[in-house]
């Protein structure tokens, strides 16, 4: 419970350091409770080796459902983690997307691909013989891509004279954004190693790679990159499965 | 525990998505930038005059109309590196006596440049290297000099051209 309490208090201290940047005041409404007496057993009894350790790979859900509903969109991505001591996990993903964007002022397209890796901190206590997690990680993320701007319209406050519509077919290729994310979800073991999980992302830009004579507008794994902004986030929604490599 | 973790998530997912910036473009920005004229009195050019003109396209299909305005503001086509437009002074006055309705055909020379501005306004257009010519038509002349203070046009915070009539 002291290592939940103190983990929760962490994290709740990094978004909000993260967050005060972007100048947004919330009220978290999260209350810290006292600790509760902490119980300790007389006997140390030799445990059974129950934790089971291994590969977890899956899918992130959200991206081919979100390709389904969304014309401009389409995702994969495949999600795997290996437990490397108790409460560690190394974790990856690796994706591919690509988004188009028909803006009034230009109508673009961005493809590309990413990979993601970090750890996880597993702060949820078991009962014995579960292994659910409730985790926060952090992750480092690099992802390239190829832009192509179709064509664009002058931007004018004025109507006097018809749009200026310019059809270009520009290629920027070998674009890249690196990025550190914290990702904090949970994993739930539905069936007999089968897990589903959601997670939730905050990124922060580390350096990009842009055009000259235009920008980055969308990267593969960080999502939508914001004008004069480090910040983003995302989600992921995952169904993976635990192949069972040894017991501790 | 599991409570408090889903409240942080769904804190953290609302956060995020209200964070995104607004995809319209703002109306601080400095995009395409309009020619900005004032207007000089022909006998001392150390003192503005305001007039009534109409700012036609030469097919007079538009216009732009000014009520005693000391400056005008007009655009300038993007596509192409000439703009002509017919300046009307005192349109519809046609007493002969008092300063009537007279049309100078103008032609704007310059060079246009693209910029990005943001991924919100896309690409503007600025100018450089502006020069004036005045066709006078059948009915004289009514502009009796055009002055610069700069030959490029990058914002709306200056006049750049002055016409003394």
């Amino acid at each position: 419970m002291k290592t939940q309490l103190r983990f929760l208090l962490v994290t709740s201290f990094a978004l909000l350091s993260l967050l005060s940047t972007q100048a947004q005041e919330e009220d978290r409404g999260i209350e810290v409770k006292e600790p509760l007496e902490e119980l300790a057993s007389d006997t140390i009894a030799p445990q059974p080796k129950i934790n089971k350790y291994g590969l977890r790979v899956g899918v992130d859900l959200s991206k081919p459902l979100r390709s389904f509903l969304d014309d401009t969109y389409q995702g994969f991505a495949i999600v795997g983690d290996f437990r490397i001591k108790d409460r560690y996990y190394l974790a990856a993903e690796l994706g591919t997307e690509s988004r188009e964007f028909d803006d009034p002022n230009y109508y673009a397209k961005t493809q590309g691909s990413y990979i993601k890796a970090g750890f996880n901190y597993n702060a949820y206590n078991n009962w014995v013989g579960m292994s659910n997690m409730i985790y926060v990680g952090i992750h480092a993320g690099f992802s390239t891509f190829n832009q192509d701007l179709e064509s664009y319209t002058i931007y004018t406050t004025s109507s006097f004279y018809d749009p200026d519509l310019r059809s270009v077919s520009r290629n920027y290729s070998n674009l890249n954004l690196t990025w550190l994310e914290l990702q904090m979800g949970i994993q739930v073991e539905l069936f007999n190693n089968l897990y589903m999980g959601i997670n939730v992302q905050l990124k922060r830009m580390i350096t990009q790679k842009a055009p000259d004579d235009f920008t980055n507008l969308y990267a593969p794994g960080y999502n939508k990159v914001t004008f004069d902004n480090v910040y983003g986030a995302g989600y992921g929604y995952t169904l993976s499965y635990l192949i069972p490599l040894f017991k501790k | 525990m599991f409570k408090n973790w889903i409240l942080l998530m769904l804190a953290v997912l609302v956060l995020s998505l209200s964070c995104e910036r607004d995809d319209i473009c703002a109306t601080s920005t400095a995009t395409t930038p309009l020619l900005t004229i004032g207007f000089l009195d022909g006998d001392n050019i150390n003192e503005t005059k305001s007039l009534n003109i109409n700012i036609y396209k030469p097919d007079f299909s538009d216009s732009i109309v000014y009520t005693s305005a000391s400056t005008v503001e007009i655009p300038l086509r993007t596509d192409t590196t000439a703009t002509v437009l017919v300046f009307v002074k005192n349109p519809n006055n046609l007493v002969a006596a008092e300063d009537p309705n007279n049309a100078d055909t103008v032609t704007f020379n310059y060079t246009p440049q693209e910029e990005f501005i943001s991924s919100a306004c896309g690409y503007r257009v600025i100018y450089t290297n502006l020069s004036i010519q005045n066709n006078p038509g059948t009915d004289g002349r009514w502009i009796d000099d055009i002055t610069f203070t700069t030959r490029t046009i990058s914002d709306e915070d200056t006049t750049q051209v002055f016409i003394s009539h």
